[in-house]
Order: C-alpha cells, then sequence, then structure tokens
C-alpha cells in the first residue's frame, strides 16, 4: 500500500481511534460528506464501539475493490474469508448489523442480514426462540389456536 | 442517514446487557425477513408477538407474498410442484387430487370430469373438493370457468349426435345445472380446450382462440356471449393467451413470428370493456429463448395469472418458465413490466405426460391451512 494514500480517523464510542483509507471511508454513505469535505479532524462514531469499529474497518478493507472483481478465484476465496468473518457470536452479528446501518455500508448491512436470515431458515419455533433468546409471550389461548391451526405445531 | 428508517432507535446509553436482553428487534427484524424464504415464515410469525408483527410489516412492506405458480401431473397420485417467485424455490406438495385426471383451463378452478361426476375445487392448495353430477353432455376436454358463484362448462369433443359447442352453467350453491346454449358457431371446429385460452372475472367469461386471437365474452347470468373480438394487433402475432383480468383490465400475451421461428413475446392491456389494447411490454430474447422447446419451436403458449403477474410457459416443454409482474412506477404514475425466468422444474414431464398449470395466490393463512390439513411442503432444490 501507498502511503501517499489519504488517511481518515475515526473515534469510537469508547474513544479508540482508528485510521482507515479515504477510499475505504468514501462507502460508507453516513460519513462520506464530511470525507469529502476533506475533514482532518476524528470523526467521532458515537453508536460504535472500538471492537466492532475495527470488524467493520476489516471488512470493508477487504472487501474494497474484491467484491467487484470478475476473477472467480478471487470471489470464491472472498466468499470463504467472509463465512470466516461472519462466524461471531450473536450479539456481535447484532452490532455489526446496527453499525452497517448507522455507517450506511450496503454491503455489509446486507451480508450481515442475509446471515440472520440463513439462521432463520428450516427452524422451529422452539429453535428460532432459543437462537433469538426470544421469549414466548403468547397467552396459553392465544397458543391453543396457534395449535388448533396448526396440528404439526403440536410436537414442537 | 441510514439504511433503515429508524423510527425506534437504541436506546442511548443502553449498556450492553441490554442489548443482550432484546437483540433482534423492529426494522432489522423485518429486513432479515425479507431474506427469508415464504415457507419459513409461517414458524417465523409464531415465535412471539413481535416476530408475528414483524413478519406481517415485512411481507407488506418489504418483500410481499407473490402469487404462485402450481404444476399437477395429470396423474394424481404424482406430487404437485409449486413455484414460491419471493423465494425463487421449487416445492413438493403431496398431491390432494381424489379422482384422476384432473384438468383446468381457467387458474382459479381445479377439475375431474368423468361420465358419472364433475369434481371441482377451487382453494389455492385443493384442500377440498366438491362432487357434484356432471353436465348433461359428455365431453371431453371442455372449458371450464369459475365466473362468480357459477361454474360453465363449454364445448370439448363429443359424440357426434351432441352439439360440441353446448354450454351448461353450474350454480355451485344451488348444485344445479342450467343448460345455456351454445358457443358461438366460429368456434366449432376448436370448441376444445386445446385450442382456446380462457380467463375469467366476477360476471363474464373470456374465451379467446388461440391462433386467430378472436375473443368472445360470455356472461352465464344472461346466458349471452358477446365478440369476437380480435386480439391480434398485428399479422405478425400467430398465437394469443389471455392472463387474468383485474379491475376490468385484461392481460394478453401474444407470440410473434412463426412457430419455428419466434421472433418475440410480447404483453398487451386490455380495457374488456371498450376492447383498448396497449402494448406494455416485451420479454428478452434470451428469455424467448428459454421457452422453445428441444427442436426450438414454441407450437403454443401457455399463460396463468393472478394479481398483477403472470407465468408464460410452453406446454410442450421448455427450459424455462417465464414470470411477468407489473409494477406501479414510484409516484403512481404509470406502470413497469419486470420479466423473471426460472427453471422449468416440469422438465421432461411436460412432455411425457399432461400438465395442468395453474397460478394461485398464498399468504401465510394458505400455508397454514395446508398444514393444517398435514399437507406439508418440501423444498426441491435450492
Amino acid at each position: 500500500m501507498s502511503s501517499k494514500k489519504k488517511v481518515i480517523t475515526l473515534r469510537s464510542s469508547d474513544g479508540e481511534i482508528f485510521e482507515v483509507e479515504e477510499a475505504v471511508a468514501l462507502e460508507w454513505l453516513t460519513i462520506k460528506p464530511l470525507v469529502e469535505s476533506g475533514c482532518t479532524d476524528a470523526i467521532p462514531l458515537p453508536q460504535v464501539t472500538g471492537n466492532i469499529l475495527a470488524k467493520v474497518i476489516e471488512y470493508c478493507k477487504k472487501h474494497i475493490g474484491a467484491s467487484e472483481s470478475e476473477d472467480r478465484k478471487i470471489l470464491y476465496e472472498l466468499e470463504s474469508w467472509d463465512a470466516d468473518f461472519i462466524k461471531v457470536d450473536q450479539g456481535t452479528l447484532f452490532d455489526l448489523i446496527r453499525a452497517a446501518d448507522y455507517l450506511t455500508i450496503k454491503t455489509l448491512f446486507e451480508f450481515t442480514c442475509q446471515t440472520v436470515a440463513d439462521t432463520i431458515k428450516h427452524k422451529t419455533i422452539e429453535e428460532v426462540r432459543h437462537i433469538f433468546r426470544e421469549s414466548n409471550d403468547f397467552t396459553p389461548e392465544e397458543e391453543k389456536e396457534i395449535r388448533g391451526k396448526s396440528w404439526w405445531l403440536q410436537g414442537l | 442517514m441510514s439504511i433503515l428508517n429508524v423510527n425506534d432507535p437504541q436506546p442511548l446509553g443502553g449498556g450492553e446487557e441490554e442489548i443482550e436482553c432484546c437483540p433482534l428487534h423492529g426494522d432489522v427484524l423485518e429486513i432479515a425477513l425479507s431474506r427469508v424464504p415464504f415457507l419459513d415464515l409461517l414458524p417465523a410469525s409464531r415465535v412471539s408477538h413481535s416476530w408475528h408483527r414483524a413478519v406481517s410489516s415485512s411481507l407488506l412492506h418489504l418483500s410481499p407474498a407473490k402469487p404462485w405458480l402450481l404444476l399437477h401431473p395429470s396423474s394424481s397420485r404424482s406430487p404437485t410442484l409449486a413455484y414460491d417467485p419471493r423465494s425463487h424455490l421449487w416445492m413438493h406438495l403431496p398431491s390432494s387430487a381424489p379422482l384422476s385426471p384432473v384438468r383446468s383451463s381457467h387458474p382459479r378452478i381445479l377439475y375431474s370430469l368423468t361420465p358419472s361426476s364433475l369434481s371441482f375445487s377451487q382453494d389455492p392448495f385443493n384442500l377440498s373438493w366438491h362432487r357434484l353430477s356432471p353436465p348433461k353432455v359428455w365431453r371431453v376436454d371442455p372449458v371450464v370457468a369459475l365466473v362468480g358463484s357459477r361454474v360453465v362448462v363449454a364445448g370439448g369433443t363429443c359424440d357426434f349426435e351432441d352439439d360440441p359447442l353446448a354450454v351448461e352453467v353450474l350454480d355451485v350453491n344451488s348444485a344445479k345445472w342450467t343448460s345455456c346454449g351454445s358457443m358461438p358457431a366460429l368456434l366449432k371446429g376448436s370448441s376444445s380446450a386445446m385450442w382456446l385460452s380462457v380467463t375469467a372475472d366476477d360476471d363474464r367469461m373470456y374465451v379467446a382462440e388461440r391462433s386467430s386471437g378472436r375473443t368472445y365474452t360470455y356472461r352465464p347470468e344472461a346466458g349471452e356471449w358477446s365478440g369476437p373480438h380480435d386480439l391480434r394487433t398485428a399479422p405478425d402475432v400467430f398465437q394469443v393467451a389471455l392472463g387474468c383480468v383485474e379491475g376490468g383490465t385484461m392481460a394478453v400475451v401474444g407470440l410473434i413470428g412463426e412457430a419455428e421461428e419466434v421472433r418475440g413475446v410480447k404483453l398487451w392491456e386490455v380495457q374488456v370493456d371498450s376492447w383498448e389494447m396497449r402494448e406494455i411490454g416485451e420479454m428478452e430474447n434470451e428469455m424467448v429463448e428459454g421457452l422453445k422447446d428441444k427442436s426450438g419451436c414454441i407450437w403454443s403458449i401457455g399463460v396463468c395469472g393472478s394479481r398483477g403477474t403472470g407465468y408464460v410457459y410452453n406446454p410442450s416443454g421448455s427450459e424455462g418458465v417465464v414470470r411477468w409482474e407489473t409494477v406501479i412506477r414510484c409516484g403512481g404514475r404509470g406502470k413497469v413490466v419486470k420479466w423473471e425466468m426460472a427453471r422449468n422444474a416440469a422438465g421432461e414431464a411436460a412432455v411425457t405426460g399432461r400438465i395442468v398449470w395453474r397460478c394461485v395466490d398464498v399468504g401465510i393463512n394458505e400455508l397454514e391451512k395446508a398444514a393444517a390439513c398435514g399437507r406439508n411442503f418440501m423444498v426441491a432444490d435450492g
């Protein structure tokens, strides 16, 4: 990497300082206007913690340029890199979604949402509740109605 | 700026523990659900109240359910194939037809006609069947359409002493048949459903002769036919097929060129009161190719549709099935037609045995009903 490239400084909610290439920061639509205005101060990101911001930067650095590649080998490599990258605990995954949303990083947002969608796929009600720590707040009457409608849920 | 319109942002100052206990909700959940296959939304909607709301909202705002394509093999024991365009998935569904062979000439009704009975089903997954006495005139392959609460049986191939154009109407509520004269004489050589394309709204049935584009309207309430209206807008349209009629507008698909050299497939909108026609779209070439049979021809085209969507298929078998969708432009001005091609899961079966093609509206409620009747879908691929 050439040292000539312009670097943007970012500050996470917990005060950590990060430096990213301008090209990476321009992909983040929320801060793009600030970057374009030539802001030289550290850009504060009060909704993203340092550990999440580090992951976001890692993802964007890897993806810049590579996503558009037509070289199958590069795309395959990127896919397996993504698969490793997303092996995180659920709290981190949701934080990444929120960060990608807050910073308006379309690729990361789509990727993380798709990961959640893939987790919901082919699961029973109880499995979904367990995975997403969602408690069943249906009343016994509502439950009964659901069971009446769908006998196959009874075994769950 | 944000990808989502977050109306309900995370409370500021919320510690990590707080995030742990309310992990995924609101808009993010809705976006994730918009990427979940339709079948999986049924259990998801039963997780909790907030998930139930998120599923409804996601279906309403982000990724609505779209009419499915159903393929019923004429032998009733083979599974029905179902294609959900929202999830781009083909599924198997155990057959529900109590009888064989099943037929359909109008997507809203699947029927089986024998000399002793007419059985028909109107619901998307054919969970309930009505079995009634047959019409008086025995025929093979008539036009059968559901018009409001009436079943119209017209034409077909029959014994020489019977009128090949005979029309009989069944009132579903009273289960009574009425003989209602004959189809127009011009349809004499083509009264079998094979040569005709049929659609209906709540009070009229529309019958087009595929090769000539001559189209007649029938009102079962009055027992009267009107027409013909010519749906071939240009001499190079050699075949037409009717899609659904909604709000007085009918979709019409036409093949351009000739069977051995189809040059295009176009879509028109026809106002059924004035018969004013307007071209609204043309299929991409690659998709036209996908509709050709093994010898590169399209002898006949089939169309079935519902709610602004239609499927175009080749009854003699082809690699692809093409779906169109009319989408209202931003700002509500005008429509655009979006085309997409799916693999034709019927494959060789379409060549060897007759397949009944239907387009049906499927919502979470329909899935629930099917599940309650023990009809579970199996994903066929993907």
